[in-house]
């Protein structure tokens, strides 16, 4: 029987086996686990997690593809593992810094003592496109804006673990790192027992709390606010609201009422609401107050949130700090006010505004990446290496027209992790979105959302553009957690 | 609840009873059409399209009445909106928007089974083949309403999903009594069925799940009047019109504010009670007319329903964001025509 690791080479840092191919001590089961499978059982696996997936209807929706807004989820069956002591410092990271973004956003909305402080420059927040002025003197509870914020890591060659954006408007994702769990549940029942794998479902309890610790209400109700069926991550709505306990409503099922609450039209009566996770961006939210032709949010949602009558997640105008030039100052902003050092480091950024650093991404564009500050998702990027002559003219065009709106990273070499393709086990570069939760207390997954980019080479792990999803473990490898997860009442 | 999530919800009901409705008669119709294929006046397949009216839908799609024509365009036409593709597309439309309400095991059954009938072209379908796919999603149907039943709260969705089952059932049943009698109806009631009668008759109770209890509870031979009088007025067969008509008027009554529909559902229940069996037995244009009004009276009954329950009709344009997840090369936003679902 040939082993599916035989062939197995990566010329990244590989995530679960070492430089010498031997599998890092996190991975040894699932490595010994897997080599004992043939071809043919590893394929079996492979479309019965598929058949799970469209049974479970985990869907994604693509608007290329028009009418089908019920395309499945892509999903590798080998999970992507990392050991629990680096996990905690991971987790500490995500938390120092989720906590400074909230003080930083914050402080923006009323002092903005950092800015007398010479830390960050006005122009910074005064051209930014999501300084929503009508947020100004705002006080939301715990002075928290961002209450539920997806980071994207990444892993260069030399095995760091970077930042690279944070995601605080709208993040999505987290129901399919849960999902991708129970898939995996369903599809290997077995391979949980050889490792202590980490739960992560501690997830909708944290978010819960979160949401609940918002509202002064003992059981406050609970909305989660979806654009509609149409929406790609309308799956992922609908399954919060079930796991939450909440309501799914569309804008069209909310009311503003003359007291400035909130409420949402039941069959017999209107019910108050009081706190909306919301899944729908600032400009739809009111169209009172932000985009005027907006059908998905509620007229005098405002209002009522600045009047304090329902408690809005993430609140408006917390995207203020989702902007890579703000990115590029988080470690000060740490430093600044939590006085500490920051746990997690960025990657390494120029910002064009400056012109010192202006000159050197210019004169270096065939080895850098260049983004504009304001997109996610990959768009509007220069990739230097992979550039042509024509576009990286372009981008001096550009970049020198609009400097603030631009930054530049070096091109990093982004871990692999083993996946199951056409010619067997393959390497594929994956990255990582942790979710951080924050309201009275801060929280993080227990690992978060793999993604990978299916396509050989290819570095985009973005969904819409043939990526993928893995299941991600959190293993601890300490004697303890073995003995204690093994120990059953009665058993000596 | 939500009232736009009880509007789904409440449509969701009336498509799975459709949906079960029609591949229960198809199952039946198809044992039937074994048997009598040495009669002369052997019915066809032909006269399913009938049930549902539907028959102007098939001429605009099809040029020749053949077996594989009409049984595509009642398995798996679209344009048939009776059909079981049909009636599942409209329950996964429906379930799509109150998935965070329904038991996740409904939703996943729900969902496999409509995703199975999706997947079967009715195209070069074997004769087995068919009643393989009938059987399957007839079982599936019903491991739905296990699944709704033994999963889901006795509040108001299940009440709702419950009201559109009822009156979804209650006329399917006039239906099948309207067509499948029409040419059984004799003047003389009293003689011996021909066994071509019979083997009809039979299939009436067979399509509604009722021979079994026919037999046990009539202890009688098969006869025309005393079909009719059980599918018709039955007090405990869950599949005959008076059955349905009554739990309905049960599920109203617990809606606050129905009085105007309670009378509505009070007039059509005295209606069936006081229907003539005998005389109708006899009667083929007065059956068809009487069963003819009962579809109409449920017709009205349901648009007061749908009316009173959810007056404001929704937008009928929605605008698509994108999560950051998703974000690419897209457009930020992109609208879509939302059609509402009825029928």
């Amino acid at each position: 029987m040939s082993s599916c690791w035989g062939k197995y080479r990566s010329e990244f840092h590989d995530e679960l086996l070492d430089e010498n191919g031997k599998p890092r001590q996190a991975a040894v089961a699932l490595f010994n686990y897997l080599d004992n499978l043939s071809n043919e059982e590893l394929k079996a696996r492979k479309l019965a997690a598929d058949l799970a997936i469209r049974q479970m209807g985990i869907t994604f929706s693509v608007y290329s593809e028009g009418c089908n807004i019920d395309r499945e989820w892509p999903f590798d069956i080998v999970p992507r593992i990392i050991e629990n002591r680096e996990w905690i410092k991971v987790r500490q990271g995500l938390e120092q810094r989720l906590k400074a973004l909230n003080r930083f956003i914050d402080d923006l909305y009323h002092q903005q003592q950092i800015v007398k402080d010479g830390i960050v420059p006005a122009a910074l927040f005064a051209s930014s496109q999501n300084f929503r002025q009508q947020c100004v003197g705002v006080k939301p509870p715990h002075a928290v804006w961002a209450h539920i914020c997806g980071s994207d890591l990444v892993r260069d060659t030399d095995g760091t673990l970077y930042v690279l954006e944070d995601n605080l408007r709208v993040p999505s994702g987290v129901s399919y790192m849960l999902e991708n769990r129970a898939v995996m549940k369903r599809t290997f029942p077995e391979i949980f027992n050889e490792c202590t794998v980490l739960p992560v479902h501690d997830y909708l309890q944290n978010l819960r709390q979160t949401l609940c610790s918002l509202s002064e209400e003992k059981l406050p109700v609970l909305c989660v606010l979806t654009p509609g069926v149409f929406n790609s991550a309308y799956f992922e709505h609908a399954f919060l609201a079930q796991q939450l306990g909440a309501v799914l409503v569309e804008g069209s099922d909310l009311m503003v009422d003359d007291d400035d609450c909130v409420y949402i039209r039941n069959v017999d009566d209107f019910q108050k609401v009081d706190v909306i996770y919301r899944r729908v961006d600032d400009e739809f939210l009111d169209p009172e107050v932000f985009r005027k032709d907006s059908t998905l949010g509620a007229r005098g949602l405002m209002r009522a949130w600045k009047a304090g009558n329902v408690a809005i997640a993430n609140a408006p105008g917390a995207g203020v700090a989702d902007d890579k030039v703000v990115y590029t100052y988080v470690p000060d902003i740490i430093r600044y006010y939590l006085n500490e050092e920051p746990i997690l480091a960025n990657v390494p950024t120029w910002r064009c505004e400056d012109e010192e650093s202006r000159q050197y991404v210019l004169a270096n564009l065939s080895s850098l990446v260049v983004k504009p500050a304001n997109e996610s998702g990959g768009y509007g990027m220069l990739v230097g290496p992979h550039s042509t002559k024509e576009e990286r003219e372009e981008f001096v065009t550009l970049v020198n027209q609009n400097p603030r709106n631009y930054i530049a990273q070096p091109t990093l070499g982004l871990s692999t992790s083993p996946t199951l393709t056409d010619e067997g086990m393959a390497a594929r570069h994956v990255d990582l979105r942790p979710f951080v939760l924050q309201g009275e207390e801060v929280t993080v997954t227990t690992g978060g959302l793999t993604r990978v980019a299916l396509v050989k080479g290819s570095l985009v792990v973005n969904s819409s553009q043939g990526g993928g999803s893995k299941d991600t473990w959190i293993v601890d490898t300490t004697d303890r957690a073995v003995s204690d997860v093994m120990r059953e009442p009665g058993v000596k | 609840m939500l009232s736009r999530v009880a509007n789904h919800i409440y449509w969701m009901g009336r498509y799975l009873e459709r949906a079960e409705g029609m591949t229960r008669t198809m199952t039946v119709h198809d044992q039937m059409l074994m048997d009598l294929s040495d009669f002369e006046r052997t019915p066809t397949w032909y006269q399913l399209i009938a049930i549902n009216s539907n028959e102007q839908v098939f001429a605009k799609h099809f040029n020749e009445v053949t077996e594989h024509n009409v049984l595509q365009f009642l398995t798996s036409s679209l344009d048939n909106p009776s059909s079981i593709a049909s009636s599942l597309a409209g329950v996964r439309y429906n379930l799509r928007a109150c998935r965070s309400i329904v038991p996740i095991s409904m939703y996943e059954i729900a969902n496999q089974v409509c995703l199975e009938a999706a997947d079967v072209s009715g195209n070069n379908v074997t004769h087995a083949q068919r009643r393989n796919f009938l059987r399957s999603v007839e079982l599936q149907l019903l491991a739905v309403s296990g699944a709704a039943s033994g999963g889901m709260s006795r509040n108001e969705a299940f009440l709702f999903m419950r009201i559109g089952q009822v009156i979804e059932k209650a006329d399917m049943t006039t239906r099948i009594l309207d067509v499948r009698s029409a040419n059984l109806i004799r003047n003389e009631s009293e003689e011996n069925l021909t066994p071509y009668e019979n083997a009809q008759w039979v299939a009436i109770l067979q399509s509604l799940k009722a021979f079994q209890i026919y037999m046990s509870e009539t202890r009688r031979p098969i006869n025309g009047p005393e079909v009719l009088n059980f599918v018709l007025k039955n007090h405990q067969h869950p599949k005959s019109v008076r059955y349905c008509i009554k739990r309905l008027a049960g599920f109203i009554e617990r809606l606050a504010g129905t009085d105007d529909l309670q009378l509505q559902v009070a007039q059509l229940l005295k209606r069936v009670d006081q229907a003539d069996v005998l005389q109708l037995a006899k009667d083929q244009a007065g059956l068809h007319q009487f069963m003819d009004s009962l579809q109409n009276d449920l017709s009205k009954l349901g648009n007061s329903f749908t009316a009173h329950f959810f007056p404001a009709p929704l937008e009928d344009l929605i605008e698509v964001q994108q999560d950051e997840l998703f974000e690419s090369d897209q457009a930020q936003t992109q609208t879509q025509t939302q059609s509402q679902e009825q029928r």
